[in-house]
């Protein structure tokens, strides 16, 4: 797999994982814009974005992730980052957007947070 | 000093056939793996010249380097030097310091090559994880907001200049696109705090935030300067 591919998969009925590549830049954030936007589309209510391998996020990835989140959660659902390395979370406290947004460190806590919502 | 600039005033003191050769370290406080090739080049020379190499004022960074690399000895004999007399006066070269320098067109590709040009390079150095994904991270999107939004002409380059001291690094990106206004990053970061999440716009809050300072300037002949200082805590 590229380092700028991702991976969809459905999970169950109303949640779809996105495993990130390497890197989420300027290069394939539109990428991750249109996969979150489908998702949605689609029905699903859940998006969990698996990033054990995601090695380098820009901002363009942060604002892929930050601008889909609302269309979820006014669904009563979410968008779960799960797996996040600190060199990456840490990205998000600068922006200050950490708090805003749900992190899981596994993705069965991920899996095992949208079946109790 | 560039590379080529240490040769040439190496090759100058070399030309003098001293008998010992004096390296000031004193300006080399971080210590890169090009150093050490550096030091190994430097002596080979004055050895294949008759001269002996002295390290002047060498850096506990330097010191300590030379010792996991089981070279002091290579380096800094034991010993007491000999007495300089008049006719023995030292050569002195400073090591140069360290020094990354680059320039790419302004495409999204290039930009993307040469971010990743540029953390291979911080992998040669002595920081911390986490400081060398801030330093790649700012070096991405300074030039990435140049390239998207200063829209340097096509046939163009931006051009990169950072300086490394012991605590700190003075990164300089200059192009020739539009001026622009690095205080934008302050609306972008209200809005923020107000709960609108915006898609676009972090990349210049990630600079500013991630940047100990940031000073812009734009020349007369068109050419902006942009200049960001980082510092960092000396690793325990």
């Amino acid at each position: 797999m590229s380092i700028f591919e991702m991976q969809k998969d459905v999970l169950q009925d109303s949640v779809v994982r996105i495993r990130t590549g390497k890197v989420l830049d300027n290069s394939n954030a539109h990428h991750m814009l249109e996969g979150l936007q489908c998702a949605t589309v689609e029905g699903h209510r859940y998006v969990i974005l698996n990033m054990a391998d995601l090695e380098f996020l820009s901002s363009a990835g942060v604002g892929a992730i930050l601008s889909s989140v609302d269309a979820y959660r006014e669904k009563g659902g979410d968008i779960i980052l799960c797996c996040v390395s600190p060199t990456v979370r840490h990205i998000f406290k600068v922006l200050d957007v950490a708090d805003y947004l749900t992190f899981k460190d596994t993705e069965a806590e991920a899996i095992a947070d949208c079946r109790c919502s | 000093m560039s590379r080529e600039r240490y040769e040439l005033q190496l090759a100058g003191a070399l030309g003098e056939h001293p008998q010992s050769l004096h390296l000031d370290c004193s300006t080399a406080s971080l210590i890169a793996s090009g150093h050490i090739e550096l030091l190994w080049h430097t002596k080979t020379l004055c050895e294949s010249n008759g001269a002996s190499l002295d390290l002047d004022n060498p850096s506990i960074g330097l010191l300590r380097v030379l010792a996991l690399l089981d070279l002091a000895d290579q380096f800094i004999p034991g010993g007491k030097r000999e007495e300089e007399s008049a006719t023995n006066r030292p050569t002195v070269v400073c090591l140069p310091v360290a020094e990354y320098e680059d320039q790419f067109e302004p495409t999204l590709e290039a930009v993307t090559a040469a971010t990743w040009k540029f953390k291979v390079y911080l992998e040669s150095l002595p920081l911390a994880d986490l400081l060398r994904f801030e330093l790649a991270t700012v070096f991405y999107e300074v030039t990435n907001n140049i390239r998207e939004h200063g829209m340097p002409p096509q046939d163009s380059v931006i051009r990169c200049d950072i300086r490394w001291g012991a605590n700190e690094a003075v990164l300089e990106f200059s192009d020739f696109g539009k001026a622009y206004d690095p205080s934008r990053s302050e609306q972008i970061l209200a809005a923020a705090r107000t709960g609108a999440k915006r898609q676009r716009g972090y990349g210049l809050v990630l600079i500013r935030r991630l940047a100990d300072s940031m000073t812009y300037r734009r020349t007369p002949d068109g050419q902006n300067i942009l200049t960001l200082l980082k510092r960092w805590e000396t690793a325990q």
